[in-house]
């Protein structure tokens, strides 16, 4: 069965665009009768010193835009690159969970985000969206975010990290509803000239990174840079398997991890060019769906490839568009063993995309209007299921679809520190219908020191592919899903006192209804993806963060949360009641050196058996030694320092009712810039 | 449905955004919370720079600021000084073209674009003590005093001390010590703060 070519209706979309056209007309006719405020609030943009005014952050996500995280109509966070390096932070799960709200599970194949208390078995980080520069990289088969080594980019090339928490959709449409994470890569101007990296890490695991960058005389800025790892992987213990026919439950070479990575972007006047490519290769030792337990056979490989062009050209009166265009491609093959001496079973999944997207800018008196369009083509999502020698399909799904969104977003000055945003966004898919987004908050500063949001939306993720159309030996599909639903409440309060200290704290109440949920067909044992259930969540959050811009610096964050199912008031698995975490940076006085520590504790969770996974900490430990040694710059971490045994709940596919995580390991690496 | 009704689709989403930039002119690049604050920077950089004596004829002249060239931060940086005081001084704000004579200007804000027209202005506020500010990494290395520009999601700036001293202006040390400094007399340095 293979989709026609069809593109979805479009009534909604032509009178939307009509009515900007007029709205614009309208606009455009009584703008100027006023001269815009000199800023969104200027008045307390006027009395900070400057040591005030360089502790401002702008970041991109939030509205589409550059703005200061302060007037974000969201709970924001952002790790920059120096955090990064003197934490020794591998992944982009190693970043998130230090973070509060978020929590990580590793399935010893992929890295798997909680947020806010919600992480659902199946669910491969959809609900999260994950942007390289702001370009979607949530695939269009499984709309997986991947943060572990299968992210697009060395960590090395990141220069900062957006987290929006919240529903985003209202701007980014599908798969904003926890939050909305923007990884921002160096430019060449950041290294001028080669750099070139090699680590040593446990488990047999070495990595090389060479790079060039640089900014010509003509203004273009040019960046190239690949990496390259191979890990043998751990020798892994799992009671479940504890028996003489399946090697006493140890898994001995099926735990290995290979990756490659490309990153080449150029930018030049208002046009960015950008282009990546991820190819990992991973053993999955767990015996996960029913396959033979320690046959290294047994593996996931995934690739994904993406490339952009944009142009961005400001007009005057304080007016802005940007438009680009993109294409993309992911791969996912699976290779399953079940049974010795036999064939393996195969998955190819191939997802292949191009999209073309436009926002524009303006201030027009107190408003600041956004409002943009997207449009993306899914040419390709196809997914077979076969045995591998001899070749026999034993399924085949062919699917071809499209999907386009339109935006708007006012942000209006109603006094000086008084913001109010109002948005919403309207999608349109083939495979489902349509969706409606909106979104309303409120911000007062009333000095350059407190900041309150009052925070209100709702998201949308839309059943994917790979949830609707999955027909194998292990999935069921499921043609009638329509798309799940939150909705938010959300307050934030933010302080400014002396010496560098910022604290803050926060709340949240989040309502889902018609969850995507996946559950065991009791006729045919396979697994389908339903609307089931409604989920409440509401929580807590406190912070403290030092940071003067010289000596030791840090965050201690702690999270109380409670999710449950508003039926049966059943709290959710894998969702810890509360979360403290503490990240702390300490130069050492000598030749720039600094110690990095951080510690994430977490309370018990409820596994999908029945049972407990107990709490625990887990503390790692950095040193960066930037020039100790000439140009070379030597960083050593030993992560889980106290070797402290915890596990993460498994999944449906999983025998472990609770897999255990990484015990105590350690990694050098090294950076030679010429 | 046909590809091609498909086209005229995405052209009606193309229509969206047009229609809200409808009569808005071309000019230079940088989002507009950015621009406001570097406007809030260049009004601090007045509070610590000492022009030469003769610079002032009176205690209640205006401190005059010429913006030269268009912009985000050039007009967030007019509307922001626009009524404000440097001590008893009211700060005035005049938006002139790159060749208009800086007599009587203390600081110049440069947003022109054309690097022979920089250089124009550049050379002539060199040799009036008239403090020149402007953004990119390039600013201050290539003759302007002051350059904006932003560093780990934040606004950064460069002097080029070198540049200050040969129009006879002295930078408070509690500036510099917020700032790298760059000597155009040396080139250009590497690597970011």
């Amino acid at each position: 069965m293979r989709f026609k070519f069809e593109c979805v209706g479009l009534p909604s979309a032509g009178v939307f665009a009509i009515f900007a056209t007029l709205l614009s007309a309208t606009v455009a006719s009584s703008q100027r009768v006023t001269p815009p405020p000199a800023s969104t609030a200027s008045g307390d943009l006027s009395s900070m010193d400057l040591e005030q005014l360089m502790k401002i952050e702008v970041v991109f996500a939030g509205s589409k835009r550059a703005q200061q995280t302060r007037d974000v109509p969201s709970f924001v966070s952002v790790v920059t690159a120096a955090q990064i390096k003197e934490h020794g932070y591998r992944t982009l799960a190693d970043v998130l969970k230090t973070l509060p709200d978020f929590y990580i599970s590793n399935d010893r194949n992929y890295s798997f985000t909680g947020v806010r208390g919600f992480d659902r078995p199946g669910d491969y980080n959809s609900r999260v969206l994950l942007l390289l520069n702001g370009l979607r990289t949530n695939d269009n088969m499984y709309d997986q975010a991947h943060i572990g080594e299968d992210f697009i980019v060395d960590m090395d090339l990141v220069d900062h990290i957006e987290v929006i928490r919240g529903p985003s959709a209202a701007i980014y449409g599908n798969n904003a509803l926890f939050a909305v994470i923007n990884v921002v890569t160096k430019q060449g101007q950041s290294l001028q000239g080669p750099e070139v990296a090699a680590t040593a890490a446990s488990f047999g695991t070495y990595a090389g990174r060479a790079s060039y960058g640089k900014t010509f005389d003509n203004s273009l800025d040019l960046l190239v840079s690949a990496s390259v790892s191979d890990s043998k992987g751990q020798r892994l213990y799992f009671p479940e398997f504890d028996r003489p026919s399946t090697n006493n439950g140890v898994a001995d070479h099926a735990d290995y991890e290979r990756f490659s990575k490309l990153l080449a972007t150029a930018t030049k006047g208002g046009f960015s060019l950008q282009a990546s490519n991820v190819w990992r290769e991973q053993g999955i030792p767990t015996g996960s769906f029913g396959t033979l337990f320690n046959d290294p056979r047994t593996q996931s490989i995934d690739g994904l490839t993406l490339a952009s062009l944009s142009y961005t050209r400001s007009l005057s009166d304080s007016a802005s568009f940007s438009a680009r265009v993109h294409g993309g491609r992911s791969t996912y093959w699976g290779t399953f063993a079940s049974a010795a001496g036999e064939s393996p079973d195969k998955d190819d999944g191939i997802g292949e995309w191009w999209g073309a997207d436009l926002d524009a800018r303006r201030r027009i008196a107190r408003h600041f209007v956004t409002v943009g369009a997207e449009y993306q083509d899914d040419f390709r999502q196809t997914d077979d299921n076969h045995n591998a020698e001899p070749y026999i399909l034993y399924y085949s799904m062919s699917k071809h679809s499209d999907r386009y969104g339109v935006f708007a977003q006012d942000e209006i000055t109603l006094f000086a520190p008084l913001l109010l945003y109002a948005g919403a966004r309207y999608d349109r898919y083939e495979t489902f219908g349509s969706a409606l987004s909106p979104r309303v908050g409120l911000i007062y500063t009333p000095s350059g020191q407190t900041t309150l949001k009052v925070l209100a939306g709702r998201a949308f993720r839309a059943p994917n592919v790979y949830e609707m159309f999955a027909d194998n030996l292990t999935f069921k599909p499921n043609l009638q899903l329509q798309p799940e639903r939150i909705e938010t409440l959300e307050l934030v309060a933010q302080q400014m006192i002396g010496g560098g200290v910022q604290l803050s704290a926060s709340t949240f109440h989040n309502k889902l209804t018609s969850l995507l949920t996946q559950r065991i067909d009791s006729t045919d044992k396979r697994l389908v993806f339903e609307n089931s259930g409604e989920i409440a969540s509401k929580g807590l959050e406190f912070g403290l963060g030092v940071n003067r811009g010289h000596g030791p610096s840090g965050e201690l964050t702690y999270t109380l949360q409670r999710t449950e199912n508003r039926a049966t008031r059943i709290e959710l698995t894998n969702s810890p009641r509360q979360m403290a975490k503490l990240q702390l940076r300490a130069p050492l006085g000598v030749h720039d050196a600094t110690l990095g520590l951080d510690a994430q504790w977490m309370s018990d969770r409820a596994t999908l058996a029945g049972n407990t996974d107990p709490g625990s900490v887990v503390t790692n430990l950095s040193l960066l030694a930037p020039r100790v040694f000439g140009r070379f710059e030597l960083s050593a971490t030993v992560y889980n320092v106290f070797g402290v045994a915890y596990g993460a709940p498994g999944s449906v596919e999983h025998v472990q009712d609770i897999i255990q995580q990484d015990g105590r390991s350690f990694r050098v690496k090294t950076a030679l810039r010429f | 449905m046909s590809r091609r009704r498909c086209v005229s689709r995405i052209a009606l989403l193309v229509a969206l955004p047009v229609a809200l930039l409808a009569g808005a002119r071309l000019a230079a690049q940088a989002p507009a919370d950015e621009a406001q604050i570097k406007a809030a920077f260049v009004y601090n950089f007045l509070k610590f720079v000492d022009w030469p004596a003769d610079a002032f004829r009176n205690p209640q002249d205006s401190f005059v600021v010429a913006i030269v060239g268009d912009g985000d931060t050039a007009d967030a940086t007019e509307h922001f000084l626009t009524a404000k005081q440097l001590g008893t001084r009211p700060i005035l704000v005049r938006r002139i073209k790159w060749d208009q004579s800086l007599s009587g200007v203390l600081a110049v804000f440069v947003a022109e674009r054309d690097s022979k027209h920089v250089r124009h202005v550049l050379e002539a506020a060199a040799a009036g003590s008239v403090l020149s500010i402007g953004e990119g990494e390039d600013f201050a290395s290539h003759g302007g005093i002051i350059g904006l520009l932003i560093a780990d999601r934040r606004v950064r700036f460069d002097i080029d001390t070198d540049a200050a001293q040969t129009a006879g202006l002295k930078v408070s040390s509690k500036l510099l010590a917020l700032t790298r400094i760059v000597h155009s007399s040396a080139g250009r340095t590497g690597g970011r703060p």
